[in-house]
């Protein structure tokens, strides 16, 4: 059994679609690193080290097909909205 | 000019961003045109490939030239395959000299320079196996060997072969582990015609960026022609 299988014997054990699967199998991955980061990372610094992670293993998940690439896509709309966000406020001020 | 820097910024960053996810990433390939269940680890992430199946074969050889810079031999018996890469001389005549090459299995089992159907059914693995070649007189690498069929329609291999339905991949080098062509990326996404994404999905991820361009290029046009912005 390889990683990539893993969501189809997790969505068979519990009965219910694929994507289901995927999903929830992804968010306890992701959480299962970003939560015990968050707590040893109690000051504010900690959210710029929890993004880079959340990207890193979101990349990962999408590498080993448990979630699609157009949330890859999306997240990085998402960053690029933020990054924009903060330029803006650098450039302009505000 | 707050409007036009952020929507500037967010052109660039997405773009670059994107840029920047390596092509892997977006999974299998979806141009790889196969009816048969098929690990695409195995045909994929060569940088050259030549397909044949029995078809393709003449008086039981099979002849393609300028793959990988040297021209190849496939022969066959009706029940075992081998491969070979010319010898010319000067690099222009070829006096039917041949440095064949030896078919190492997954499991390192060096099959020797005749892979018969026998070896191949016992190496696959759900109807598809990957050998690494290697020529026995220069000793160079000569890429792997890809043998797969719908094991589900021919159990056995003969069969498969017979009905023309046993795939032979040759393929050579590793495909560059190049980042994303971005421009084709980013048009299928704007066109809403990304690969493999729901269009309602891509339409949430294209309106954004519509919205970005039109606004910098409505911001830039007003700008520079001051009797249309008033």
């Amino acid at each position: 059994m390889s990683l990539e299988d893993i969501p189809t014997y997790f969505s068979d054990f519990l009965d219910i679609s694929l994507e289901a699967g995927q999903a929830i199998l992804s968010i306890i991955v992701i959480l299962s690193v970003l939560l015990p980061v968050m707590i040893l990372l109690k000051n504010r610094k900690g959210i710029v080290i929890e993004l880079f992670l959340f990207v890193l293993i979101e990349s990962a998940l999408v590498g080993i097909g448990w979630l699609p690439f157009w949330l890859l896509i999306a997240t990085v709309a998402i960053m690029a909205f933020g990054i924009a966000a903060l330029g803006t406020n650098a450039v302009v001020g505000g | 000019m707050r409007g036009f820097v952020f929507c500037l910024i967010y052109i660039i960053g997405f773009a670059t961003i994107l840029s920047s996810i390596p092509a892997g990433l977006q999974g299998t390939e979806s141009s790889i045109e196969t009816v048969i269940p098929l690990d695409p680890r195995l045909i994929t992430g060569f940088s050259e490939t030549e397909n044949y199946s029995k078809d393709a074969f003449t008086a039981g050889s099979y002849e393609y030239d300028d793959f990988g810079g040297f021209d190849w031999i496939c022969v066959t018996d009706d029940s075992s395959f081998g491969l070979a890469r010319k010898i010319k001389f000067l690099g222009i005549f070829w006096f039917g000299q041949l440095d064949s090459c030896t078919f190492v299995a997954p499991d390192g089992t060096d099959r020797g320079n005749t892979l018969t159907f026998t070896e191949i059914a016992t190496d696959a693995e759900e109807g598809a196996v990957r050998y690494s070649l290697s020529l026995i007189l220069s000793g160079d690498s000569a890429g792997s060997f890809v043998i797969y069929w719908n094991i589900t329609a021919y159990p056995a291999i003969a069969d498969a072969w017979t009905a023309d339905e046993l795939y032979l991949l040759h393929g050579l080098g590793i495909a560059d582990l190049a980042t994303n062509n971005i421009g084709a990326l980013l048009i299928s996404l704007l066109l809403l015609h990304l690969p493999d994404v729901p269009v309602l999905v891509n339409l949430f991820l294209a309106v954004p960026i519509w919205a970005c361009i039109v606004y910098v290029l409505w911001y830039v046009i007003t700008s520079m022609i001051p009797f249309v912005g008033g």
